[in-house]
């Protein structure tokens, strides 16, 4: 049996990263007297999972000295050896740092004096692409035992990888692991044992121990003079493979791999391919992104129903009747504060807190799309109508991100490469239709369309896809028109069936943003506007704490802006003063909305019908045309106050300030010429 | 006096390859399909150009994954209300 101190001393060698050298193997390892043992592989390969099963999950988390990288560090109890200082390195696909983090996990590597030996993880599921990381570890002076992983997803497809072939191919022993099922974790600790005894493997050769070079001075070698193909464009830099590596190295990636895989089952391969075929198809792929949507949210709606109108009831019944005993008890009744709680907090947040089955509902089956592999291909789908459209590619993701909420979409701007870009996107945005108008759109389709609320809700999803290319495309060929494509290779995961643990950590994660707003910021809005709706209005003649809420201050400065939205159909003060409290949140329009027809008709219930009733009269007998009108306007003006202010740290004031004058605008249109055209046609 | 021209040699999987990210294939299946090349292979051609500096790697979507937030193109929103979290990360290749 060897002790760890019997273990080779590394040999001296320059600093392979700013801020790491020998002195800093404390980055790496837990004592200075710990072999340290690298986990290396390409993303995804399985190696945070094969951490967890050699340490026992017991990880320690924190940034490489020096970086703003972190990296996982534990211990790994090998019975012959003793203690090894385990390294979880940040995935990479090759000795070529694309980031940061690979820059970190490259550096390491390269340093023999900061690593013992390196367990590199291989995806057998994905071997040609581990190989890459493999060739390049290879060509490095250091111990290396490979970790086959994923051999049961590449059975799943019929692929079967030779371990003993792989090895003598690699000349370094190669294990099969299943670190999910914590199988064969003893025969990588013995392959580690025997590759300390032995010296440290020759490299194979196949490409410049440094990967560096010069840049290619003309074009490959396959070209004939003149060609065009590209492959010359762009000077790599000092640290890239020459071209001629590169083409060297597939060959020899292309051979290894035929060598060392049996497949024997070509057809259940392809039937992952044949579902992206249909799901990503140019025509066929947004039409099944829509219908998958439309059942999402017909689901959601019908699914909901009950269980929102048992907490409706809930909070006008046992919890109203509660607060008005405690309040009787207090001796506090008919004052303000039962006003406030009845009126305010139970009315206002109450109403809110009915659309948590709703959201939550939504969440799990949106959660279920994502963890499920599918909202990957959307994300290929959106790309490519994109990029048809002459929109920068990668803008999807900000996209995609403010269907959920417009604050991090815009904060993921900066992941575009453009400044052009990046403003592009950041004005988009507020177009997507965020979960918090999801309440409203509910509410008023509920109200206005029984039967076809989800319908009604899928369309306003379909207009804010609409909006939000109508409206790239005006900006694309005015004020930006000089701006470029960015062309993606989607890196799309494989499906797989999700697992209960990640949707409920989605769905809670999601839920708890929600009834955060409930409990946050919507309960100081429905304060102001229980303070304002309390306030007797100019000329009124009531008093503060005695006025009906029609004549309070409230209800005046809100009727003096409905007067804008009399030609959409909603002109009436409850409504308008909902969009004016909902330019602080939306779900404040919902609350607001709440609050002052509970004040108004004295009770919770049959906020329906004094919604319908006030539409009904302030478009003149046209309720549902003055109701898709306000849907359309709810869609389209600034989305929150939070949007506004990470929308100023992104792209500046001045932009903010005209995109907000230009989403009012543009809704204020919309909103008219929805109810003008409906009803000249009704 | 006639010249002579030289045959445009077929290009070379890597190049293939290339031509497909340049074109912004909607993932490896896509260019596997047009370059006749398999998923595996593809993928593996996609690394090997990354190392020639011809392609990067972006990160077009994160999620709250145990690795941390170092990349997260939604850090700064990560944490706000109502802020989105995702069971997977998306990553794409693209041409430099």
């Amino acid at each position: 049996m060897r002790a760890a101190a019997d273990l080779p001393a590394p040999a001296e060698r320059p600093d392979p990263l700013p801020g790491a050298n020998c002195h800093e193997r404390s980055g790496l390892a837990p004592t200075s007297t710990s072999p340290v043992v690298a986990l290396a592989g390409p993303p995804n390969s399985g190696k945070s999972t094969l951490f967890n099963a050699l340490t026992g999950a017991g990880r320690a988390v924190a940034n490489y000295p020096g970086t703003t990288v972190e990296i996982g560090r534990g211990r790994w109890v090998v019975p012959e050896i003793g203690e090894l200082a385990l390294a979880d390195l940040p995935g990479t696909y090759s000795l070529n740092p694309q980031s940061p983090d690979e820059e970190l996990t490259t550096g390491l590597l390269r340093g023999a004096d900061l690593v013992d030996l390196v367990v590199l993880v291989c995806d057998a599921a994905h071997l040609g692409r581990s190989l890459v990381l493999a060739a390049g570890v290879r060509e490095l002076p250091v111990r290396v035992v490979v970790a086959l992983t994923m051999n049961d997803v590449a059975a799943d497809r019929g692929v079967t990888v030779d371990a003993a072939k792989l090895s003598k191919r690699l000349g370094v022993p190669v294990v099969k692991v299943d670190p999910r099922r914590r199988r064969e974790t003893g025969a990588l600790s013995a392959a580690v044992v025997a590759a300390f005894d032995e010296s440290v493997p020759a490299p194979l050769g196949l490409v410049p121990a440094t990967n560096a070079g010069s840049s290619p001075s003309g074009c490959c070698p396959n070209c004939p003079p003149g060609c065009t193909c590209g492959m010359d464009a762009g000077a790599p830099d000092q640290e890239h493979l020459e071209l001629a590596d590169a083409e060297a190295l597939f060959t020899w990636i292309a051979e290894t791999s035929e060598m060392a895989t049996t497949r024997t089952d070509e057809v259940r391969r392809n039937r992952s391919d044949l579902v992206d075929r249909w799901v990503t198809a140019p025509v066929l792929g947004p039409l099944i992104f829509l219908a998958v949507m439309w059942a999402v949210f017909q689901a959601t709606t019908r699914l909901a129903a009950p269980l929102q109108d048992a907490l409706d009831a809930f909070f006008s019944g046992p919890v109203s009747a509660a607060v008005k005993a405690l309040m009787s008890a207090l001796r506090l009744s008919g004052g303000l504060i039962e006003s406030f709680l009845l009126n305010g907090i139970v009315a206002g947040v109450g109403m809110l807190l009915t659309f948590v089955p709703l959201m939550t509902i939504m969440f799990v089956l949106l959660a279920l799309l994502e963890d499920s592999g599918y909202m990957a291909r959307a994300a290929v789908v959106t790309d490519r109508l994109m990029g048809a459209l002459g929109l920068p590619g990668r803008a999807f993701l900000p996209l995609v991100v403010g269907f959920g909420c417009n604050v991090p979409a815009i904060s993921a701007v900066k992941v575009l490469p453009d400044a052009r870009h990046r403003l592009l996107t950041a004005l988009l945005v507020p177009f997507t239709s965020c979960t918090a108008r999801l309440t409203v759109y509910l509410m008023v389709a509920d109200t206005f369309f029984p039967g076809n609320a989800g319908t009604v809700v899928f369309a306003m999803y379909v207009v804010s896809i609409l909006l939000v290319v109508l409206f790239g495309l005006l900006l694309r060929g005015t004020l930006f028109r000089t701006m470029g494509n960015d062309p993606l290779v989607l890196d799309l995961p494989p499906y797989q069936r999700p697992h209960p643990r990640v949707l409920g950590a989605i769905t809670w994660t999601r839920v708890r943003g929600f009834l955060e707003t409930a409990g946050g910021i919507i309960v100081a809005t429905v304060t102001v506007v229980w303070l304002l709706g309390v306030i007797p209005a100019p000329g009124s003649g009531g008093h503060f704490g005695a006025v009906d809420i029609a004549d309070s201050l409230y209800a005046w400065l809100a009727g003096l802006v409905s007067v804008l939205f009399s030609p959409a159909g909603f002109g009436e003060w409850h409504a308008v003063g909902a969009l004016v409290v909902g330019f602080v949140a939306k779900e404040a329009v919902i609350s607001s909305w709440a609050q002052t027809n509970a004040a108004a008709d004295g009770d919770l219930t049959g906020l329906s019908h004094s919604v319908l009733a006030d539409f009904t009269a302030a478009s003149g007998g046209h309720p549902q045309a003055a109701a898709l009108a306000f849907l359309i306007f709810i869609l389209a003006y600034t989305p929150c106050v939070a949007t506004l202010a990470v929308q100023k740290r992104q792209i500046g004031l001045r932009w903010t300030l005209g995109g907000v004058a230009m989403q009012f605008a543009l809704a204020w249109l919309l909103a008219v010429a929805v109810f003008q055209t409906i009803v000249a046609f009704s | 006096m006639s010249t002579s021209t030289v045959p445009a040699a077929p290009p070379s999987p890597l190049q293939s390859i290339l031509r497909e990210v340049r074109a912004g294939a909607g993932g490896a299946g896509e260019v596997a399909r047009r370059t006749g090349l398999g998923v595996d292979m593809v993928e593996a051609g996609l690394a090997t150009l990354a190392a020639t500096g011809r392609i990067r790697r972006v990160l077009v979507f994160a999620s709250c994954t145990p690795s941390g937030c170092g990349g997260c193109p939604s850090a700064t929103g990560c944490g706000t209300k109502g802020s989105p979290v995702s069971a997977s990360e998306l990553s794409a290749w693209r041409a430099v």
